[in-house]
C-alpha cells in the first residue's frame, strides 16, 4: 500500500472515525488535527500534502464503493465490463510487475486495476477511488480533466452514489 | 521515476514537446515545454501537472489543434513498486 494511504489510515485510527458509524465534527476536526501532525515518511519520501489530499478522496472513494448499496457495485461493475471488453489482462507499466489489469482509455492506467481474487469479473475498484480523486484537483486542472469526453462519461457513472 | 515526454506534430511537421517526470502518479511536477510553444494556448500550457491531467490536456490538444499527439515514457513509479 501506498505509504501516504499508511499515514492516513493511522490518522483516522488516531482521530477515533469507524467505518460505518456516522462521523461527528469531533472526529473531523480530531483527523484534520492528525494530518497537520509533522511524521517521518513527509520528510524521507517526500510525501506531500497535495498527495495526502488525493490519497484521502482516493480511500474514501474504496469506502463509500466497499460499503455502498449493490445497485453502485453493479453499476461500475458494469461500466468496467463495458469499457474493457475483449481486452486482456496485462502488467500495468509503469507499476510494478505486480500491478495488473486493463488498460482501456482511462485518464490514468491505475484506474484499470484488477486483483487476482476477483476471478473472471473484475468489480473496477479502482474507478471510483481514481476518479473521485480528482475533485481534490484544482478547479482548473479540474476543468482541462472535466473537458475530456472519456473522463466525463466514466466520472459521472462514479459521482451517481452522490445523486 | 517516471519521466514521459508528450509529442504533438501539427501537419506543417512543426512539433510541440512537454516533458515531465513523476515519482508518484499523484504527484504535481514541473512541466517543461520545448519546440513550437506559441502554437499551444497559453491556458493549456500547464507549469505544472500529474501524469493523468498532462496526459489528458496533451490528447485533447492534439484533437482539438488537429496534430498527432505521441506519447513515450520511461521508468517506472518507486513509490508505488510491489
Amino acid at each position: 500500500m501506498d505509504r501516504s494511504a499508511r499515514l492516513l489510515n493511522k490518522a483516522l485510527a488516531d482521530s477515533g472515525i469507524t467505518p460505518g458509524k456516522a462521523v461527528t465534527w469531533r472526529e473531523m476536526d480530531a483527523l484534520k488535527q492528525a494530518l497537520r501532525k509533522p511524521n517521518p515518511v513527509k520528510a524521507t519520501e517526500a510525501v506531500t500534502r497535495v498527495r495526502i489530499r488525493r490519497t484521502f478522496y482516493h480511500e474514501a472513494a474504496h469506502w463509500v464503493h466497499r460499503e455502498g448499496p449493490k445497485w453502485y457495485q453493479e453499476l461500475i461493475r458494469a461500466h468496467f465490463e463495458a469499457r474493457t471488453q475483449g481486452e486482456a489482462v496485462v502488467h500495468l507499466a509503469p507499476y510494478g510487475p505486480g500491478t495488473r489489469g486493463k488498460k482501456d482509455r482511462w485518464y490514468e492506467i491505475y484506474a484499470g486495476r484488477t486483483y487476482d481474487w476477483e476471478r473472471s469479473r473484475p468489480d473496477g475498484v479502482e474507478l471510483p477511488s481514481r476518479y473521485f480523486e480528482l475533485l481534490s484537483l484544482p478547479s482548473p486542472d479540474l476543468a482541462h480533466t472535466w473537458n475530456d469526453p472519456d473522463v466525463r462519461e466514466t466520472l459521472l457513472i462514479v459521482l451517481r452514489i452522490l445523486f | 521515476m517516471l519521466t514521459t515526454v508528450h509529442t504533438l506534430t501539427f501537419p506543417d511537421g512543426e512539433s510541440v514537446q512537454a516533458r515531465a517526470s513523476f515519482e508518484s502518479p499523484q504527484d504535481r511536477v514541473p512541466v517543461s515545454w520545448s519546440g513550437s510553444v506559441e502554437r499551444v494556448p497559453t491556458t493549456s500550457r500547464l507549469a505544472s501537472a500529474d501524469v493523468g491531467l498532462l496526459r489528458v490536456v496533451l490528447k485533447r490538444l492534439g484533437l482539438t489543434l488537429g496534430a498527432e499527439w505521441n506519447e513515450v515514457s520511461e521508468g517506472s513509479f518507486d513509490f508505488w513498486a510491489e
